[in-house]
């Protein structure tokens, strides 16, 4: 057992130096000796100059972990699969109405299952507790949470994209198998109501998540809260309830006359969008990791 | 280099840390050493930004942490090893860690292999086990090349083939000028890593120095056939004396003088010794004493 010596660098503890500072290599032996022995590792490999973080890496960060987890594949493959059966179903069922409108018609359950991919990415981080990681490499937590709302918006509308050109395929091959020449008719204002919803949505619940920061809490919070108060408001506060109706509200921004009843429909999307998303993202920059 | 400088930590009335100085210097390992609740995790989380400090600061190289481009490649942490996605694969989580810190791809698998987890690397880290974790979690916290590590119970679940890696691992790395932060509850774990020791309790520092001086605390152990006897003779010569629980009694008389009274008395000694880590033992004890982790800490 023969110790080995150990030259210890020059230590300058001044980041330029850091970045550039050598490392003697150590010598292969592996002995457990005494504290003084040096231990196997790699030659130092990594040289190149410290930068700060890039949003766009940020976004890129954000956008994989929506996907790289069994849950986040599972929203994802949920988000795909659905409509696809869906779609197959109405193929092989047949039917002489060939149209978009037709194949589309589950459609609006989307804008109830793909926003859940915002609302994931915010609590995963405090129920799985990784923030403890994520915001220890990154501690500028406003920029991770604004690059999680863009990835999650990305996201969904790419799911949104697959899901209508997967429609539009069906309704083709509608046409091939039936004869039928289909309609497209309405596809235009269809895909434009569904992308509002959709947008507004994922924000929606992605604030949901921030707010609440447990999963369980936020989804509940989200599915059944705003139902609820669609349903229960009216009894109460009779028309005045509309004012905080937004499912109202977001079928008025994506229908013909997104201007109608603007008050109402600001108020609505101020109360369930705007304020639950911006008291979660000040409660989420300032929320003790655990 | 970390310097804190008056960190306190208050939540509501409970302060849970109390006016905590220290400084850990490049080539040394700093180990924080206390009970469980003492304030360790606290610390550590402020000097790493997660928590903003009630009072005080900490600079890390003269800087706060969020100051730092990016810190990562400054410093590594790793607060807790089983605060990663059980649905990611190992390789996935460290390739995201090294995406964020700018690095090249391959560092993610070759950190893997380094880390002892290169065969598991495509496995869910919901199948690891807490001690493949840690290896998982000393792995992002070293992917990014740091000058600085920050562990909180690094040894946690690791089994002693685990431990002795650790150990050998953060030798390496303050022997190559790295400075070295970690926390136990565990005196036995530490003392073979660390150079230096913070010992905390309820929030405060109770003793802080250099292992040797904290080990050296030139007291004496000795046990003889009559210990009520030979305590007599050894106050009765001017020294001090202690009797400890099971009946050992502790003085700051040297072995030689114990020796020499011992036999111009003709009392019988069947143990005489340094005290070496036996005060700093006491003095940890004297800590936990009360908790319920009293037992299991004399046990381990």
């Amino acid at each position: 057992m023969n110790p080995t010596a150990v030259t210890k660098p020059a230590v300058d503890t001044s980041t330029a130096a850091i970045a550039d500072r050598t490392h003697t290599t150590a010598d292969p032996r592996r002995t457990v000796m005494s504290t003084a022995v040096a231990v196997t590792t790699p030659a130092q490999m990594n040289r190149s100059p410290i930068r700060p973080q890039r949003l766009f890496t940020l976004l890129t960060v954000e956008f994989r972990k929506l996907i790289d987890t069994r849950s986040g594949k599972a929203v994802l493959g949920i988000g795909l699969a659905v409509p696809l059966a869906a779609l197959i179903w109405m193929l092989i069922k047949g039917g002489a109405d060939v149209s978009w409108r037709h194949y589309s018609q589950f459609a609006p359950a989307l804008g109830m299952t793909i926003p859940l991919i915002g609302l994931f990415a915010m609590t995963a981080e405090w129920t799985q507790r990784t923030a403890l990681t994520t915001f220890t490499l990154s501690p500028r937590r406003g920029r991770v949470l604004l690059m999680k709302f863009v990835a999650s918006f990305v996201l969904a509308i790419a799911v949104l994209a697959a899901v209508v050109g997967l429609t539009l395929g069906a309704t083709a091959l509608g046409g091939l198998i039936t004869g039928e020449t289909p309609s497209y008719e309405f596809f235009a204002a269809d895909v434009r109501a569904l992308a509002i919803i959709t947008a507004l949505q994922v924000i929606m619940a992605a604030g949901f998540g921030a707010l609440a920061a447990q999963t369980a809490v936020a989804v509940g919070a989200f599915l059944v809260a705003p139902t609820l108060w669609a349903v229960v408001g009216p009894l109460v506060f009779g028309d005045n309830a509309q004012w905080l109706d937004v499912f109202a509200a977001y079928d008025r921004l994506s229908s013909g006359t997104p201007l109608a009843d603007l008050p109402q429909t600001l108020t609505a999307i101020a109360v369930w969008v705007v304020l639950p998303t911006t008291v979660g993202v000040v409660r989420s920059l300032h929320r003790e990791v655990k | 280099m970390i310097t804190a400088e008056n960190l306190t930590k208050r939540y509501h009335h409970h302060i849970a840390v109390d006016d905590v100085s220290f400084t850990c210097e490049p080539g040394t390992v700093t180990g924080f050493l206390g009970p469980n609740g003492a304030g360790k995790s606290t610390t550590l989380r402020m000097l790493t930004g997660l928590t903003p400090p009630t009072a005080g600061r900490v600079a890390i190289d003269g800087r706060s942490y969020a100051e730092l481009p990016n810190p990562g490649r400054l410093v590594g942490v790793m607060l807790d090893a089983a605060a990663q996605h059980p649905g990611r694969t190992g390789l996935e989580t460290l390739r995201i860690t090294a995406r964020l810190l700018d690095l090249p791809k391959d560092r993610a698998a070759e950190m893997l292999e380094r880390v002892g987890l290169g065969d598991v690397g495509k496995r869910r880290v919901g199948d690891y086990s807490l001690g493949m974790r840690q290896r998982l979690g000393i792995g992002s916290a070293l992917i990014g090349d740091p000058a600085i590590l920050v562990l909180d119970e690094p040894a946690n679940g690791m089994d002693p083939e685990g431990i002795r890696w650790m150990r050998e691992l953060l030798r390496d790395f303050a022997s190559r000028g790295g400075t070295v932060v970690l926390s136990s509850h565990l005196l036995g774990e530490v003392q073979a890593t660390v150079d230096r020791l913070v010992v905390i309790g309820s929030g405060r520092i109770v003793a802080n120095g250099s292992l040797e001086e904290l080990l050296a605390g030139g007291r004496t152990i000795v046990r003889g056939l009559d210990q009520v006897a030979l305590a007599r003779l050894l106050r009765g010569a001017g020294h001090q004396v202690d009797v400890n629980a099971h009946g050992v009694l502790s003085t700051d008389a040297g072995a030689e003088q114990i020796g020499r009274l011992a036999a111009s008395s003709g009392q019988v000694l069947v143990e005489l010794r340094d005290a070496g880590a036996a005060g700093l033992e006491e003095l940890f004890f004297s800590l936990t004493s009360g908790t319920a982790l009293d037992t299991q800490e004399r046990a381990a």
